[in-house]
């Protein structure tokens, strides 16, 4: 059974120095939806950038029921703080 | 993979410019995310063909398989594989979905 936390906490080990925040929009603990921030998307493809999320999971997806249903992902890059 | 199978799917992506698979037909979506990529290629006048991965599960786990991509609907352009849903949608919401197909 995956929750909101056991997402979030797979991407995070997964893609280390990551940034993860996961809802679980219908309420039911089959359909997450995840915004992903991680330095490491830099300079790859769309594609490429949902691929290392979906690693997270093996590639684990049963579509229709467990281990993880439905995985709504956004990824971004952090954005550059100005350090002075 | 099955080279017959592999065979099969390029036949698909390579002889329709734009090519969906996805659960369920291009009328009757059998999945919310399926019927949100019907709806915005419809909404771009888009002419695609789609096929039903629920109707052949050989199918169903190649296509998985030759792009790597773990879940459906994947969406192909001109043989490629552009993304799944959460893509297409950003790319649509940002306007670059329309100006890959300007440009095909």
């Amino acid at each position: 059974m995956h929750t909101c936390k056991s997402v979030q906490e797979s991407i995070e080990k997964f893609l280390v120095g990551s940034n993860v925040k996961v809802v679980n929009p219908r309420g039911d603990d089959v359909h997450f939806s995840a915004e992903v921030e991680w330095r490491g998307f830099e300079s790859l493809s769309r594609v490429e950038q949902h691929k290392k999320v979906y690693a997270a999971f093996n590639n684990n997806f049963s579509e229709c029921g467990m281990p993880l249903h439905a995985l709504q992902i956004k990824c971004k890059l952090p954005e550059i703080k100005n350090t002075k | 993979m099955d080279t017959k199978l592999k065979q099969e799917i390029e036949n698909m992506i390579k002889q329709n410019k734009v090519f969906l698979f996805m659960k369920g037909e291009k009328d009757m979506p059998m999945c919310g995310f399926s019927r949100q990529v019907v709806t915005i290629l419809n909404e771009l006048n888009v002419d695609f063909k789609t096929f039903n991965i629920l109707s052949d599960e050989k199918i169903r786990a190649a296509v998985k398989e030759y792009s790597s991509w773990p879940t459906y609907p994947q969406v192909y352009v001109n043989g490629e594989f552009i993304g799944g849903c959460d893509i297409i949608t950003e790319m649509f919401e940002e306007g670059e979905l329309q100006k890959l197909f300007l440009k095909n």
